[in-house]
């Protein structure tokens, strides 16, 4: 954990030929600018797509597989030349550079693939050295860089150690280590976690978010799990049938979707009651059983924290739900913070007082909630 | 077994030895770069020139389809202007050797077909030139595969140099043909099968001990 610290970190190195290190922080590190791309003069990849991704930013990519993600990632360092539009990292045009020019900017893009791609000939040390050594770097240089990032990721005691002794975990801390070998502005990860039991997951993405902090490294993810998302970005965008269908800060896409593709992959049930409430429930202006209560949707959408008040207050929802009544009960549902926004649905059933109005209930616990809908009795 | 025919034995040894061993020298010399060129030519490959392959695989498969008792006798000419001579084991090494090159090239070719694409692209993506993965990439993890593949062909090669008796070239098999067969001599026959199983199971502990040593895949 040596060379972050150090200004060796914003000197541009032996290998990176003098390119300034990423300079402007205002401006964007890539943007996508109505990129298409078409395989085969038939198989349509991409089509139209425009995104900017900030300086600093975790930036997450999330589709169903085949989507196009993978394709809109490996725009960024060259690996694939997208047909109509421009791809710029630092504002320079990827799909227009030459060999050389390819060859310098993927050494300021490290990346990071979801079955590793490790050297199995090669021992730790030397697949996180291999990038440096093609680049012709001094051997003092190499090994003072590849001993900070063994310490980084953790791996200190494994570094004469065979890929094929490592375990998945341990592997993409290598893979990861060699992707930032040159000091790099920016990580792509193709679904860097998708190999991963959920706990392995846990601790590389952890790590990415420290790398990201700590390092200023712009980190671009593709997955297809919203958990990813929700627990490393910062914002998402979601592709389907390679057009961009809705992208915002993490919080505002998981609050409130827009789109079937994002509703579709958050697994929001929707307007979908468990399955024993909807038998029971009935309209409203149906007469209501003798214990009958009135069933509230009441939704957090994130946007509370804009109302200036702090978090959602369960006392002042329950007393406008209830009318003053203390007959009012959690159904089903939950809240979770993502980026310090309460969000989530809550399904409340409350006692109507005699000749009470359910609608006007709704309305008066609206000052409570970002969004509250009466279903029915139950 | 009378001292003369010791002598035989040993020159016949030498000979095979002398033979195999400076065509598989040459076969893994020429046939390993024609193994890369057959790989990173071919479509998708990271020198992509599909004509080129095309034309090389006719090639390898023209010396590969012709029997090497033909090839011994049909590249005389050539012999001669590589060599000097026509007869001898320094006769025999020219045909072996191009015998060897195509078949030891297709079974590299192999090896180095099974590196993982997803390796390609982490080092294309690391700033990788292609001569970066030629030496860096492909090579290195075909290795295991492609002296495997060597073992193969020098085991074959000890089968072919009993062949080379026919441009008088000697070695093990020329003997086990004149003495063991044309002869009747049982002796002379069982010695030599011998010997050759004893050079053959040699050849293939060396390879495959390298082999293991170097496959990392523990």
């Amino acid at each position: 954990m040596k060379w972050f610290n150090s200004a060796r970190f914003v000197e541009p190195g032996p290998a990176t030929h003098g390119t300034p290190p990423d300079a402007d922080p205002s401006r964007p590190a890539v943007v996508f600018d109505a990129v298409g791309k078409v395989f085969g003069g038939a198989n349509e990849a991409l089509s139209g797509v425009t995104i900017d991704v900030a300086r600093g930013e975790v930036f997450g990519i999330i589709g169903r597989s085949g989507a196009g993600k993978s394709t809109l990632l490996r725009l960024v360092n060259g690996l694939e030349k997208p047909t109509t539009g421009t791809v710029r990292v630092n504002g320079i045009d990827v799909g227009a550079l030459d060999t050389r020019g390819l060859v310098a900017l993927r050494r300021r893009i490290g990346m990071v693939f979801q079955h590793f791609n490790l050297m199995s000939a090669k021992t730790v040390y030397e697949n996180i050295a291999l990038p440096l050594k093609i680049a012709g770097v001094p051997k003092a240089t190499i090994d003072a860089r590849v001993n900070a990032l063994l310490e980084l990721v953790g791996l200190v005691d494994r570094r004469d150690a065979w890929p094929a002794q490592l375990s998945g975990g341990q592997k993409q801390r290598v893979g990861i280590a060699r992707a930032l070998v040159h000091e790099p502005g920016i990580l792509l990860c193709d679904e860097a976690t998708s190999a991963l039991d959920p706990e392995t997951t846990r601790s590389i993405l952890a790590l990415l978010r420290d790398i990201n902090r700590r390092l200023r490294v712009t980190v671009i993810l593709i997955t297809h799990e919203m958990e990813v998302i929700r627990d490393v970005c910062d914002t998402v965008a979601v592709i389907e049938r390679g057009k961009l269908v809705e992208t915002g800060p993490v919080w505002r896409v998981f609050g409130n979707p827009q789109h079937d593709a994002t509703r579709a992959l958050l697994h929001q049930p929707g307007d979908d009651l468990p399955a024993d409430l909807a038998a029971r429930l009935r309209p409203l202006d149906d007469t209501p059983a003798a214990d009958g209560r009135v069933l509230f949707d009441v939704r957090f959408t994130g946007e509370w924290r804009d109302k200036g008040s702090g978090e959602p207050s369960l006392a002042a929802l329950a007393q406008a739900l209830g009318a003053g009544g203390d007959d009012v009960r959690f159904v089903h549902g939950g809240i979770e913070r993502i980026q310090g926004r309460p969000q989530g649905r809550l399904l409340v059933a409350a006692k109507l007082p005699a000749g009470g109005d359910a609608a006007a209930l709704a309305q008066a616990a609206r000052s409570h909630a970002c969004r509250v809908e009466v279903l029915g009795y139950v | 077994m009378s001292d003369v025919w010791i002598e035989e034995l040993i020159g016949g040894i030498r000979d095979t030895l002398l033979m195999v061993g400076v065509s598989a020298a040459a076969a893994f010399a020429i046939g390993l770069p024609l193994a890369l060129l057959l790989v990173t030519t071919a479509r998708g490959g990271v020198f992509e020139r599909p004509a080129l392959n095309t034309s090389l695989g006719a090639a390898v498969n023209a010396f590969r389809s012709t029997p090497f008792i033909i090839l011994l006798v049909a590249l005389l000419p050539l012999t001669r202007v590589l060599v000097g001579t026509t007869i001898g084991v320094w006769a025999a090494v020219v045909p072996l050797s191009i015998a060897a090159i195509p078949f030891f090239a297709r079974v590299a070719e192999v090896s180095l077909r099974e590196v993982d694409r997803g390796l390609i692209e982490a080092a294309q993506a690391m700033g990788a030139q292609r001569r970066h993965i030629v030496w860096h990439v492909l090579l290195p993890e075909a290795l295991p595969g492609i002296l495997g593949g060597f073992t193969i062909t020098v085991v074959a090669m000890i089968g072919s140099s009993a062949m080379a008796g026919a441009v008088g070239a000697g070695g093990l098999g020329d003997l086990a043909i004149r003495y063991g067969y044309q002869r009747f001599d049982t002796t002379v026959m069982v010695t030599v099968i011998v010997l050759l199983i004893v050079i053959v199971a040699a050849v293939q502990f060396v390879g495959d001990r390298l082999v293991r040593r170097l496959s990392r895949r523990a």
